[in-house]
């Protein structure tokens, strides 16, 4: 007879551990294992449109390997994809320093805010996610075109004589990945703010630190895995984002996701748009796995 | 009590409607080791709190060193805390925990350096300076905590509670410890407690708090032997209390005639005359347990009774002994001979007994 600990019986403890790895290896491990296949392959026309990974000799006997790198000689030899996805990353990178600078007085206010009001709040910020995402992007044409509500705004406040021109541009780009992906930022940001101690804000005023330099000193260091964590939440999937780009940015605006979407549907090119995606998510992936290696050691 | 180093003018303080702190005077001596003591709710903490800056009185002032500070934030005054929490910043060091008030001073980094081994030396905690709060025991945090309030070298030292977090042996150690260091730093103290214990045996002076008012204030001797109302002589120690009427009185000496007995005592207030209503209070271990039927010799008090129960707690026993008027009072007695004492089972007639100066007489 072993120890009894509420909750586990035996064998649920390693079904538990099992679950997400099913999930993970059913939606992400196969599907990647798919397109890093068609990444190796090349553009045919048929049904579908590559070459297959193993060519059967006829009359038998072992299968030739029909896997070529020419697909990411093609992405990293063109400049348009590093192009594509340097401005993809740097457009991510400002967007998510924006969402920060404004998320974080907000997650900030709902955590001081008294306690009773904090769902309600919590609410507000998850609202919008209850109208469809497409929806909304689009919403912000209308408010961002040349003739839209707030150059009419602007210019019935005598702020500006001659509409400004934001829709098509990285401006626009900028600001619909900003409002679709605060709420990402806000939540991890609240978590940590809300656990707080407030005694050690007191604490530091004892010591004598005004509020600033206990916001600096205490507030901020300890809402760093926030800071992180939200920070990743919306910074990796700005990168590969397409609507965004797609509705609110101008013929100029190439971000990588826009041209795996432009090489899948528009070129047809299913080995190409594979190898970028391979290659993107190679990007995303090593700084992190560095990161992880630096904090262990 | 040396000269004043803080003074409570007329502090007031609500929250929410209710009075928590009411119309309270107090002066802090310089050096001296104060112990605010009382129940949960009595305002000691509010109190507390007002003196470091974290509320502000409602009406009423707060001098510290002769500066009106009434209004003055926590980080603009000459006083730490050290909070029940200890409040430890988990992401920091020991020495940078410690390291922190001075660091807002923009003290020099070598002179921080040198304070803060010297104080974490002090507190005998100089081997775990680098490591992070939560790599610490209960002591040891409690021990930093000190080290952390103490570095700046403030004029006060405000203490919430600063022993309620350690177990009961190593709070009997660490309560030497801080007496040690009071004395030896020459810093004035001043502690929160809800443990009469804890205030005895630390303080010069204990002031007992109850419904946001002291009720009496003193050295500890004197607060225990001498309460000044049946509140303080219940909620620091046990007591018995015979309620009477003064049938004479004459200089200090009184006589209360009683349901049990006539009762002579010492010390009573001067304006007591006969006639008035007044208790005899009398602590347990003041009052001597005879056994059998012959009443004993040399007493100015004696009351008959029946032992209801006995109560064994190794070093001592406590009797509890009914008597004609159908109240119960408590004796205890310290286990001199092997227990059980022949005479004293439960049932057996016993004889409670004590002298003239052995009770106090209150009046409220």
């Amino acid at each position: 007879m072993t120890g009894w600990r509420p909750g586990w019986r035996p064998g649920w403890r390693e079904a538990a551990i099992l679950l997400p790895l099913v999930w993970l290896g059913l939606f992400f491990l196969a599907p990647f294992l798919i397109v890093l296949k068609i990444s190796l392959a090349e553009s045919i026309l048929a049904q579908p449109p590559y070459s297959p990974l193993l060519v059967w000799p006829e009359g038998g006997g072992w299968p030739a390997l029909g896997a070529r790198l020419d697909n990411y000689l093609v992405v990293l030899q063109d400049d348009l994809y590093l192009r594509s996805l340097l401005n993809a990353l740097r457009i991510a990178a400002v967007s998510t320093v924006v969402m920060l600078v404004i998320a974080y007085p907000m997650a900030y206010a709902m955590a001081r805010a008294p306690r009773n009001w904090r769902p309600a709040l919590l609410l507000a910020v998850i609202l919008p996610f209850w109208t469809s995402f497409l929806i909304r992007v689009y919403a912000w044409i209308g408010i961002l075109k040349d003739e839209g509500f707030l150059n009419h705004a602007l210019m019935s406040l005598g702020l500006i004589d001659s509409p400004l021109v934001i829709l098509n541009t990285d401006w626009a780009v900028h600001i619909g990945i900003v409002y679709s992906y605060l709420p990402f930022m806000i939540l991890p940001l609240y978590a940590t703010l809300e656990r707080l101690d407030l005694t050690l804000l007191e604490a530091a005023a004892d010591l004598g630190a005004p509020p600033w330099k206990g916001f600096l000193q205490v507030t901020l260091p300890m809402s760093l895995p926030g800071i992180v964590a939200g920070s990743l939440l919306v910074f990796i999937p700005a990168v590969g984002e397409f609507v965004i780009p797609d509705l609110l940015g101008g013929s100029d605006t190439i971000m990588i996701g826009k041209i795996v979407w432009i090489e899948f549907f528009q070129n047809a090119d299913w080995p190409l748009a594979s190898a970028i995606a391979v290659t993107m998510l190679v990007v995303l992936v090593m700084p992190l796995v560095i990161l992880r290696r630096g904090l262990q050691a | 009590m040396g000269p004043a180093l803080v003074r409570l003018e007329g502090i007031e303080k609500s929250f929410g409607g209710h009075r928590v702190v009411d119309r309270l005077d107090l002066e802090i001596g310089q050096g001296e080791f104060l112990s605010l003591l009382g129940p949960s709710g009595c305002g000691k903490t509010t109190l507390l709190r007002m003196i470091a800056g974290f509320e502000t009185p409602d009406k009423g002032r707060v001098v510290i060193d002769g500066t009106d500070m009434t209004g003055v934030p926590p980080y603009r005054r000459p006083v730490n805390m050290m909070f029940q929490s200890y409040a430890l910043f988990p992401h920091m060091t020991v020495r940078d925990n410690v390291a922190f008030g001075l660091k807002q001073d923009g003290v020099d980094r070598r002179e921080i350096d040198r304070r803060v081994a010297d104080i974490l030396g002090l507190v005998k905690m100089g081997d775990f300076a680098g490591r992070k709060p939560a790599a610490l025991s209960g002591g040891q945090r409690q021990r930093v905590a000190l080290a952390r309030a103490l570095v700046k070298r403030p004029k006060l030292l405000l203490l919430d509670e600063p022993l309620a977090a350690l177990d009961r042996r190593l709070r009997e150690h660490t309560r030497l410890e801080l007496v040690n260091l009071q004395r030896e730093l020459g810093i004035t103290f001043v502690i929160v407690t809800h443990d009469q214990e804890e205030a005895m045996s630390l303080s010069s002076r204990v002031a007992v708090m109850n419904g946001g008012r002291i009720e009496q204030l003193g050295p500890p001797a004197l607060i225990y032997e001498r309460p000044a109302s049946r509140w303080v002589a219940q909620f620091v120690g046990d007591v018995n209390l015979f309620p009477g009427r003064v049938s004479a009185a004459q200089g200090s000496g009184l006589t209360l005639d009683t349901a049990d007995a006539t009762l002579q005592a010492e010390g009573a207030p001067p304006t007591l005359s006969a006639g008035s209503d007044a208790w005899l209070a009398v602590r347990p271990e003041k009052i001597e347990l005879f056994p059998g039927a012959d009443r004993p010799d040399g007493f100015a008090n004696v009351i008959a009774g029946a032992l209801v129960d006995v109560g064994y707690l190794g070093n001592m026993s406590v009797y509890r002994v009914t008597v004609a008027s159908g109240a119960t009072i408590v004796a205890t007695l310290a286990n001199r001979r092997p227990y059980p004492t022949a005479g004293l089972e439960r049932g057996a007639p016993v004889w409670l007994a004590f002298d003239r100066d052995s009770g106090v007489v209150l009046t409220a």
